[in-house]
């Protein structure tokens, strides 16, 4: 498990798409922190939340996604032959790289929000916006790779991911009967900022807490990844 | 080393392999041979575990791969020379193999110089040709300094000169002891290579026997204008016969004498009666006669 779990981080943190999703968001943060003086840091990881998360799920869905694209799962299997092992090390990585593209981001945001204005406060408290941001970035990490191991197939698996971001909201939004479902999706603009902000943004209406916000996230990253193992250990690759 | 007993893979109701059953033994070289769809990939992707079977077995050193301990230390594949990243180098792909199977940076090196690869190692793999592909395959299969060595159609995209480079390879590593099983449709590098040959057809074993025995197997090159009337005759005195050209056949059941005599009884005209010794060409198409000249 520790060879496997090394080669794993060693090839996603070789990828381009794990890089750009950890140094995009950070960039933007940064931007934003010079250009917007908002006078708490909540206010200004708003933004860089939603391109972070996005920007992970994309880099999960290309690193599970692209290992059937380019058949690389075939050393991966001859390498790491028992398949739960081999899913494991892969969904592992992946938490823990989303974990640090997310702390790689808030610091920098956090950073350059002190440079500019010393003063900056912090409305909630610190241990929670710290918490959050790295289950965000290291849940829509593994949900990405999962969508991307389960589908086998990286067109599917991007355009599927950004369905469930993007799309999947908007559907439900549109139909205000079914608002107080977007909560309860997997991923959407409004769940991930109560996880990695700890609180609701002014115009977002009832929304669930920080920690309920990361069980929903965290459920369906379980399912999805339990489909995923299945479709490992099971079929042939 | 290697034992695959009744192996049989089925894709609903087409069966890739069927009851299939042979032996690799350390310090051999067996070549893996049938036509294109005949099961031999199939049946060596469940050897590495990348497949399962419906029935049977096929194991490494007494065990299925995917529950040896250390998988790659006793057995190396190389099947399929598309299988790598293109934006990544070489050496990276295999740092990265080496990695999962607990293996220094040093041996990586190693097998880079031992397939002589090292100048190209730096280069994405997306910019290799197939014949530098196929290397980096054999590196990747080597990094674990295996006791049996499986390679799936290795020859594809080599120069001549990589041709005798690959045989020479083979032929040092099962001096070391090792176990070498090799699939490939290129003839010509089998029967220079191989100790033993094991022949598929439709996923079922036709022909499992020592390369030097086909020198004994005898059959008789036939040039006559008459041709298509004599193939009649000699298949109905029991013999095999194979066209080769609108006058030509080659002649199996029969001697040179036994042909020429039904020749004369017949008033049949020959150009040509040549006794040869059997070629595994001539073998290769005898066995699998019988799936047709198309390929599937």
């Amino acid at each position: 498990m520790t060879n496997a779990l090394t080669a794993e981080l060693g090839t996603m943190r070789h990828s381009r798409a794990v890089v750009l999703s950890a140094v995009i968001p950070a960039v933007i943060a940064g931007l934003v922190a010079l250009a917007d003086h908002q006078t708490k840091l909540t206010g200004l990881l708003q933004p860089e939340t939603v391109v972070l998360s996005l920007g992970m799920l994309i880099a999960g869905s290309v690193a599970g996604g692209s290992e059937y694209q380019h058949r690389t799962i075939e050393w991966t299997l001859l390498g790491t032959p028992r398949r739960g092992t081999a899913g494991a090390a892969k969904l592992a990585a992946a938490l823990l790289l989303g974990a640090c593209a997310a702390a790689l981001t808030l610091g920098v945001t956090w950073a350059l929000a002190t440079v500019v204005d010393p003063g900056i406060g912090v409305d909630v408290p610190v241990e929670t916006l710290i918490a959050g941001q790295l289950a965000l970035g290291a849940l829509t990490t593994a949900f990405g790779l999962a969508c991307g191991l389960a589908l086998r197939n990286l067109p599917a698996a991007i355009g599927t991911v950004l369905m469930i971001a993007l799309v999947l909201p908007i559907v439900f939004q549109v139909k205000e009967s079914l608002n107080h479902v977007i909560q309860y999706l997997p991923y959407g603009e409004l769940s991930a900022a109560a996880l990695a902000l700890g609180s609701s943004p002014a115009n977002a209406g009832s929304q669930l807490p920080a920690l309920a916000a990361g069980m929903v996230l965290l459920a369906w990253t379980a399912l999805i990844a339990t489909i995923a193992l299945a479709r490992l250990i099971r079929t042939d690759a | 080393m290697i034992a695959v007993r009744g192996l049989t893979k089925r894709y609903g109701h087409v069966a890739a392999v069927q009851e299939l059953s042979f032996d690799v033994h350390a310090g051999t070289v067996v070549g893996f041979l049938g036509r294109n769809g005949a099961g031999k990939s199939t049946t060596l992707r469940i050897l590495a575990g990348l497949s399962a079977p419906t029935s049977g077995t096929a194991t490494i050193a007494g065990v299925p791969y995917r529950s040896l301990r250390q998988p790659m230390q006793v057995a190396g594949f190389g099947l399929n020379a598309e299988a790598f990243h293109p934006t990544i180098s070489g050496e990276r792909a295999l740092r990265a193999l080496a990695s999962r199977i607990g293996v220094g940076r040093g041996r990586v090196r190693e097998v880079l110089e031992l397939v002589e690869l090292p100048s190209a190692a730096g280069r994405p793999v997306g910019k290799y040709s197939l014949g530098m592909r196929q290397r980096l395959v054999l590196a990747a299969a080597l990094l674990g300094d295996p006791q049996a060595i499986v390679l799936d159609e290795p020859t594809n995209g080599l120069d001549p000169q990589g041709h005798r480079w690959l045989r020479d390879f083979l032929r040092a590593r099962a001096a070391e002891g090792r176990a070498v099983l090799l699939s490939s449709h290129v003839l010509s590098d089998v029967a220079e290579t191989v100790d033993r040959i094991v022949v598929i057809s439709r996923g079922g074993l036709v022909a499992d026997r020592p390369i030097a025995a086909l020198g004994q197997t005898a059959s008789v090159r036939v040039r006559s204008p008459d041709a298509d009337v004599f193939a009649g005759l000699l298949a109905g005195a029991a013999a095999s016969v194979r066209r080769v050209d609108a006058d030509v056949m080659t002649v199996a059941g029969l001697d040179a004498g036994a042909i020429g005599e039904l020749a004369a009884q017949h008033r049949i005209v020959l150009h040509e009666l040549t006794p040869t010794r059997g070629s595994l060409e001539d073998l290769f198409f005898e066995l699998t006669h019988a799936e047709g000249d198309g390929l599937r």
